[in-house]
C-alpha cells in the first residue's frame, strides 16, 4: 500500500504453521520478513538484521517472548522499535506482563489479517514520528550548543566593551546575574579625567541576547565619553539619541546614572525608570531614595529628553545602592515579590555598613528559596571614599607618548549659546593631550581646567555665590539657580588662552581664563587664605597644589596658572 | 492573560481591556486589538481594571500603541490602574507620554 | 458433526487466499506439527510433567485456532488451563477427545489437499 513503505519485520514463533500464516500476511503487504523460531534466535536476528518492527510469540522455548522483548529493547536503545506480542493468552495478568516487558501491543490468535495490517501501519507511523523527533532533538541540541558557543564568544567581546571600566575599584561592589549567557542588565563604571566616578546601571526591556545588544552602544558611548571628560548630561543625551535611533519602538533602557565627586564629596543622580536607588547615610543610619523622575533612555528623542539631575552631599563612608527591578520582582515559591519592603527590611536591621551588600544578597537568595528566578538580578554598591583611595587604582591607562604638539598657543572663546548646551572641556583636553607626555597628566589637567571653567562660568558669568553651597538647603538652591541662570544667559563670555612649550625633560603649560563677570576682591581673598580664614570654595587650594603658580589679575575676572610637567619616560630612562 | 477590545458606537473610542498579567505573552493579542480596525478611532483607552501585573515588555507594547495612535499627537488613556500597576507606570514616568487615570 | 463443525470453512478460505501456493504446505506443516505435539502431550501426561503438557497444549491451541479448528482449540485451552494450575487430573479423557477431534481435522484437510 502506498501509505506504508516496505519494512523489515521480524517474526518470532516456535509454531511453524503460525509462522507461515503470519509471514504470508506480512509479505502480502510488500514487507520483508525475518524469521526466528525461539526467543534467543529472535534476539540474535534482531541485532543482525535490525528490523523495523518485531512480532514476538509470548511462549517460546529457550527464551520466552518477555525475556526477548527486554533484550531487544536494550539493543534498540533510543530508537523506537515497536514490539507486538503474538498471543493466545487471554487473561489480563498475561497481557499486562507483555506490556511490562516492553511490548507495545498484542495480536491475538487466530490471526486477523485486517487487524495485523492496520497495526503495522499504525506502528510505522509512530516509528516515523519518533525518528523525526530524534532527528529534530539532535538538531536542537546541536543548534543550542552552537548558539551557546557563539554567545560565549560574543560575550567575551561584549565583556571587553561593557566591563572595561573601574567596577573593580575598592569602593565598588557589584553583582550581575544573567539568566542566560547574556543579560538585559548592563552595568558600566569609569573615572573621568577629573577623578570623578561615573556609574550607570541600565535594564533593557526583555532578556538575553536581544536585550544585551543595546548594551553595546550604551557601553561604548559611555566609556568613550567619560574618559574624554564629557559631562553627565552630555553622555545621557548621546546614549539616549543612539538608543532611540537603533532600538525598535517598545525596546528601551531604564537607567540610573550617578556621578561621584570624591574631592567635594558630592553625588549627582539621574534616574529614568529604575526603582528608587538608595543612599545610606552612615552617621544617621538612614536611607534616602533617589526616585525616578524621567522616562527611560531610548523612548523619546533628545528634544524631549529631560536631563535635570538631583544633587546630594555625602560623607566618606556613605553608600549608594543601585538595583534593577529583578530584585524587587524576585518571587518566592508562593509567588510573593521581594519588593522595596524586603530591601528596606535589610537596612532596618542596621547591619554593619560593610556587610549591607552581602546582607541584601542573602536576603534575596533566602527569599527566592526554591522559587524560580524570572528576571536578571543586579545590585551595585558605591561608597563615598577619599579621592586617593579611588583614583590611584583604576585610572585609565593611556598609550605611550608619540611625537605630537610641542610648542603652540591657542585662544578659545565660549559664548552663551555654546556654554548653555556644550561642555568645552573635552575639546580643550583633547588638544592638550596631543602633547606627547601630557596624556598621563590628563587627570590633573582636567581638574585644573574644570575648576577654572566652572569658577568663570558660575561665579563670573552667572554671578553665583559659592557661600550658598555651605548648607544643604543652599547646596540644592545653588544648583537650581545655576540651571535657571544658565537657561536665561544671553550675554557674557569665557576666554581661554593656552600656550605650551616643550623642553627635553618635560614642558610648561600656561592657562589663562578670562570671564565677562565682575570679578572679586582677590587681594582680600588671598590675605584671608594666608590667615587661614578662607572659605573652601573655588577649588583654588587644590589647583595651587597642582600648579607651579596661580595668579589672579585685573578685578579678579582673570586667572592665570602655570603647569609644569616632567616627562615620565625620560625620568624612567 | 486575556485581551478584549470594544469600539464605542460612534467608532471614536477604542477600549482595550487587559486581564491578568500584562507581559510578553499578550504581545500578539494586544497588537491585533488595535491593528485590525478598519477605521482608526480618535481615542484609545487601555483599561487596566483586571490587570494584576505589568512588566517592561508591556510598557514597550504601550509605546507601540502610542506610535500607532500618532506618537506625540496621540490620545492614549490608561485607566483604572491598581496601585501596583500605577507604581510601575510612575517609576517609568509614563505619565509624561500617556494620560494615566 | 459435519465438517463445518470441526473446521471453520471461512478461515480456511481466507488462508488459501493469503497463502496461495503455500496453502498446501501450510496444511502439511500443521499436520506434521500437530502429530508431534499430540505425542508430546500424551507423554507429558504419562510423566505427570505439567509444564510439558501446558506448553504442548498452548502451542496446539494457537495453531489449531489459526487454522479454524475451533473445537480442537477449545479442548486444548481446557488442558492448558488445568496444566497451568498443575492439576493433571481427568486430563486423559480430554486428550483422548483432542486426538479424536484431530483425526476429523486431518481427514478434512487431506481431502482439501487432494482437491487442490
Amino acid at each position: 500500500m502506498a501509505d506504508c513503505p516496505a519494512l523489515k519485520i521480524l517474526i518470532a514463533d516456535d509454531t511453524q504453521a503460525d509462522r507461515m500464516i503470519l509471514e504470508s500476511i506480512v509479505k502480502q503487504e510488500g514487507h520483508t520478513v525475518v524469521i526466528a523460531d525461539d526467543g534467543l534466535d529472535a534476539v540474535q536476528k534482531f541485532s543482525q538484521e535490525q528490523p523495523d518492527i518485531v512480532l514476538l510469540d509470548a511462549l517460546m522455548p529457550n527464551l520466552d517472548g518477555f525475556g526477548a522483548a527486554r533484550q531487544i529493547r536494550a539493543l534498540a536503545g533510543e530508537n523506537l522499535v515497536p514490539i507486538i506480542f503474538l498471543t493466545s493468552l487471554t487473561d489480563t495478568e498475561s497481557l499486562v506482563q507483555c506490556l511490562d516487558a516492553g511490548g507495545d501491543d498484542f495480536l491475538q490468535k487466530p490471526y486477523n489479517r485486517v487487524i495485523l495490517q492496520a497495526k503495522i501501519k499504525a506502528f510505522n507511523r509512530m516509528r516515523e514520528m519518533h525518528a523525526t523527533m530524534l532527528v529534530q532533538r539532535d538538531q536542537i541540541v546541536k543548534h543550542n550548543n552552537q548558539l551557546i558557543q557563539e554567545q560565549t564568544i560574543a560575550k567575551q567581546v561584549f565583556d571587553k566593551v561593557a566591563h572595561s571600566g573601574c567596577l573593580d575599584a575598592s569602593n565598588v561592589k557589584h553583582y550581575v546575574s544573567p539568566r542566560a549567557v547574556f543579560n538585559g542588565d548592563v552595568l558600566v563604571a569609569a573615572l573621568r579625567p577629573s577623578g570623578n566616578m561615573m556609574v550607570l546601571l541600565g535594564d533593557f526591556t526583555g532578556h538575553g541576547l536581544p536585550a544585551a545588544i543595546g548594551g553595546m552602544p550604551l557601553a561604548s558611548t559611555f566609556y568613550g565619553m567619560v574618559h574624554k571628560g564629557f559631562a553627565l548630561t552630555d553622555i545621557l543625551g548621546e546614549i539616549n539619541a543612539k538608543l532611540k535611533t537603533i532600538l525598535p519602538t517598545g525596546v528601551f533602557c531604564c537607567a540610573t546614572f550617578l556621578e561621584f565627586n570624591f574631592r567635594e564629596r558630592t553625588m549627582t543622580a539621574w534616574n529614568g525608570g529604575l526603582p528608587d536607588s538608595f543612599i545610606y547615610r552612615q552617621k544617621s543610619k538612614t536611607v534616602e531614595a533617589i526616585t525616578s523622575r524621567h522616562l527611560p533612555l531610548g523612548v523619546v528623542p533628545n528634544s524631549q529628553l529631560k536631563v535635570d539631575c538631583q544633587h546630594f552631599e555625602l560623607a566618606v563612608g556613605d553608600r549608594c545602592y543601585l538595583w534593577s527591578d529583578g530584585i524587587h520582582e524576585a518571587r518566592n515559591k508562593s509567588g510573593d515579590m521581594f519588593g522595596e519592603k524586603g530591601l528596606r527590611a535589610v537596612f532596618h536591621q542596621q547591619p554593619p555598613p560593610e556587610q549591607i551588600f552581602d546582607e541584601i544578597m542573602h536576603a534575596v537568595t533566602n527569599f527566592i528559596g526554591d522559587g524560580e528566578v524570572d528576571d536578571d538580578l543586579s545590585l551595585v554598591e558605591i561608597s563615598m571614599a577619599a579621592p586617593d583611595q579611588v583614583e590611584s587604582q583604576t585610572m585609565p591607562r593611556f598609550p605611550s607618548p608619540t611625537p605630537g604638539l610641542m610648542e603652540w598657543s591657542l585662544d578659545f572663546e565660549v559664548k552663551p549659546s555654546t556654554f548653555r548646551y556644550f561642555d568645552p572641556l573635552p575639546l580643550l583636553l583633547s588638544v592638550i593631550t596631543e602633547v606627547p607626555g601630557l596624556r598621563s597628566h590628563s587627570g590633573s589637567l582636567y581638574t585644573i581646567l574644570a575648576e577654572l571653567y566652572s569658577n568663570a562660568l558660575e561665579h563670573g558669568v552667572l554671578n553665583l555665590d559659592s557661600a550658598l553651597k555651605q548648607s544643604s538647603e543652599g547646596f540644592a538652591e545653588y544648583y537650581n539657580l545655576r540651571a535657571q541662570r544658565l537657561r536665561n544667559a544671553r550675554r557674557g563670555y569665557i576666554r581661554f588662552h593656552l600656550s605650551h612649550d616643550s623642553r627635553e625633560e618635560g614642558g610648561r603649560l600656561l592657562i589663562r581664563v578670562v570671564d565677562s563677570g565682575d570679578g572679586f576682591n582677590h587681594q582680600l581673598w588671598i590675605e584671608d587664605q594666608r590667615q587661614g580664614r578662607g572659605y573652601s570654595g573655588r577649588g583654588i587650594p587644590l589647583i595651587r597644589n597642582m600648579c607651579e603658580s596661580l595668579h589672579y589679575r585685573g578685578k579678579g575676572n582673570e586667572v592665570e596658572v602655570v603647569y609644569r610637567w616632567a616627562n615620565e619616560l625620560l625620568k624612567a630612562g | 492573560m486575556a485581551i478584549n477590545s470594544t469600539v464605542s458606537s460612534d467608532g471614536a473610542e477604542l477600549t482595550i481591556s487587559v486581564e491578568g498579567r500584562f507581559d510578553f505573552s499578550a504581545h500578539q493579542d494586544f497588537r491585533r486589538s488595535y491593528e485590525s480596525l478598519d477605521t482608526p478611532p480618535r481615542i484609545y483607552r487601555v483599561d487596566m481594571r483586571e490587570t494584576t501585573y505589568l512588566d517592561s515588555s508591556a510598557l514597550g507594547m504601550l509605546l507601540l500603541l502610542r506610535d500607532h495612535a500618532g506618537g506625540d499627537t496621540s490620545a492614549v488613556k490608561i485607566v483604572n490602574c491598581n496601585p501596583d500597576v500605577k507604581k510601575i507606570l510612575t517609576i517609568s514616568n509614563f505619565e509624561q507620554l500617556f494620560t494615566v487615570q | 458433526m459435519n465438517d463445518q463443525q470441526h473446521i471453520d470453512p471461512a478461515t480456511l478460505d481466507m488462508l488459501e487466499e493469503v497463502l496461495e501456493d503455500g496453502f498446501i504446505g501450510l496444511l502439511e506443516t500443521f499436520i506434521d506439527d500437530s502429530r508431534v505435539k499430540i505425542v508430546s502431550l500424551k507423554s507429558g501426561l504419562a510423566d505427570a510433567n505439567a509444564d510439558v503438557v501446558r506448553r504442548s497444549a498452548h502451542s496446539l491451541k494457537g495453531s489449531s485456532s489459526n487454522l479454524g479448528a475451533n473445537p480442537m482449540a477449545e479442548l486444548c485451552q481446557r488442558v492448558e488451563q488445568q496444566a497451568r494450575e498443575e492439576n493433571l487430573e481427568g486430563l486423559d479423557d480430554i486428550v483422548e477427545q483432542i486426538e479424536a477431534e484431530y483425526q476429523h481435522v486431518e481427514t478434512i484437510m487431506k481431502e482439501k489437499m487432494e482437491k487442490s
